[in-house]
């Protein structure tokens, strides 16, 4: 986290870093486990809640909407849990070497790689900024709030909550936030849903109705798509570091993105079965944009209260992963220049860290505000960068975290190998297919 | 006493560790299988980039 011109004696990032240490070491040597989770999660629960953001909150309820109750819920625990294997390398990667995965390229393999990620992530992070911008706007639209009062009500809380100049107060800010993604689950519950029908989805993975088609096959890239980014491999690596973790926190760090993986699945599965009420009825969602088109389509079939939660659910999603996204495109951009890149830093030694993080988040609202900004294009092409460009992120993460030279004992061994390469790979061949089905559409027969 | 009374550790330890990272770490030496998957994700870059541009220049097309 440090760089260049930094102090011999501990500056104000590292006497903070160290208070928060403090605490821990206090917890762990009292024996307090629970006290000793809560100060050391964080970077797992936010990075899986906050790739539940708006565009993938409205890739599940398309799913609901499409399919019903069936094949995807036991699919989306499925990327799930190879979410959590990818992301538990980050843990490891972030502890053993004390340094961001955009350093670790740009370091281990060179300029061209290290520019090359730099340019993928900060792409991909600006254009999905966006989206989450005009999940905000959709959200807040439902209740009739103007799109500039919301989109500029969600500017100045991700501002507020980076200037505070403190990675545990913008952690705890961002995690109370985020347990508004379980807001989906009440909306599910006013769905009234088939519960023997969820148990049997979940034991048999059916029904499928419609079998393999097109929209099925996009359907399942997109989920993947919903649960797996760029984004996430660089931001959870760089808040581990931020955050001080050392190997004693390891199972901590792991149990924190179980626990956050656990989470976001939940929300995800309650998102499918809110939406698919709109599946029982016979409600088509093609013409469907944002998520205030969902919750306005829910009504009749869940209730204002129900499509109210959904609604703010949906700006909650949009805002979360505002704030974890503008911290990990700031996050890399401070890593790759060599500059101060922490949220415990003052103003003056994260200057390159903070305007990076504070313009983006301006300019993908300002984008928003544009009038007849051409806003489905920007989502189109966030979901083909997402997942064409996912490929080279998950080879590198799995060749840096078989670097026995910068992550010792904490590589991965042959068994992890295994399955973390099958993900990758898995993870790769549908981002990839995902992204060429939306270029080329008719590539699939109707 | 308050039970979550911080104990900072020695201010030699932080500076210490921020010696450490000043300093970048080594190139990695890559053996023939790495740099083969390095020549086939160069290839991989030069086909999906110009997709990602086809589809957000399409997409745009598609508004008007």
């Amino acid at each position: 986290m440090s760089g260049a011109g930094v102090a011999e004696h501990p500056n104000r990032e590292e006497q903070l870093r160290a208070i928060d240490r403090g605490r821990v070491e206090a917890a762990r040597s009292g024996g307090r486990p629970f006290s000793l989770f809560f100060l050391l999660a964080g970077p797992g629960i936010l990075v899986m809640l906050g790739e539940n953001d708006g565009p993938s909150m409205l890739s599940y309820a398309t799913t609901g909407a499409t399919f019903g109750i069936g094949f995807f819920i036991p699919f989306i625990i499925l990327t799930f849990l190879m979410a959590f294997t990818v992301q538990e390398m980050t843990v490891r990667l972030g502890i053993a070497t004390r340094r961001g995965h955009a350093e670790l390229i740009f370091d281990r393999f060179g300029p061209f790689w290290g520019y090359f990620s730099m340019l993928d992530l900060a792409a991909g992070n600006v254009l999905t900024l966006i989206t989450e911008f005009i999940a905000i706007r959709a959200g807040a639209a439902f209740f009739g709030i103007p799109a500039q009062f919301a989109v500029s009500a969600g500017v100045a809380f991700v501002i507020i909550a980076i200037s505070m100049r403190r990675y545990f107060t913008w952690e705890r800010a961002a995690m109370a936030l985020a347990a508004f993604n379980l807001l989906f689950v009440p909306a599910a519950l006013l769905a009234h849903p088939d519960w023997a029908g969820l148990a049997h989805a979940l034991g048999t993975w059916s029904p499928l109705p419609g079998g393999v088609s097109a929209s099925f096959m996009t359907l399942l890239l997109a989920d993947v798509g919903a649960t797996v980014t760029p984004w996430m491999i660089f931001f959870q690596q760089s808040a581990v570091v931020d955050k001080g973790m050392g190997r004693n926190d390891i199972p901590q760090g792991r149990f924190d993105t179980l626990f956050g993986a656990t989470i976001a699945a939940t929300a995800a599965i309650a998102t499918v079965v809110a939406a698919s009420a709109l599946f029982v009825n016979h409600v088509s969602v093609i013409s469907f944009s944002d998520g205030a088109d969902f919750a306005t389509a829910l009504q009749p079939f869940i209730g204002h209260t129900g499509a109210s939660l959904f609604a703010l659910g949906i700006i909650e999603a949009g805002l979360v992963a505002a704030m974890t996204i503008s911290a990990s495109s700031a996050y890399a951009l401070g890593e790759v220049l060599h500059t101060r890149h922490s949220l415990n830093a003052n103003f003056r030694d994260g200057k390159a860290f903070y305007t990076c993080a504070i313009a983006s988040v301006v300019f993908a609202a300002a984008i928003v505000l544009i009038p007849n900004a051409p806003l489905l294009a920007i989502t189109l092409a966030v979901n083909v960068i997402a997942t064409l460009l996912m490929a080279p992120a998950l080879l590198f993460l799995l060749l840096l975290a078989n670097d026995r030279e910068i992550i010792g004992p904490l590589a991965n061994n042959a068994r992890s190998n295994w399955f973390g390469g099958a993900i990758v790979v898995a993870i790769a061949l549908m981002g990839s297919a995902y992204g060429i089905i939306s270029v080329f559409p008719n590539l699939i027969p109707k | 006493m308050n039970r979550d009374a911080p104990t900072v550790p020695a201010p030699d330890e932080s500076v210490e560790w921020s010696r450490r990272l000043r300093e970048p770490l080594p190139r990695r030496t890559l053996s023939p299988g790495i740099l083969a998957l390095l020549w086939i994700l160069r290839i991989y870059v030069m086909i999906a980039v110009p997709l990602v541009i086809y589809a957000f220049v399409t997409a745009l097309q598609q508004r008007h």
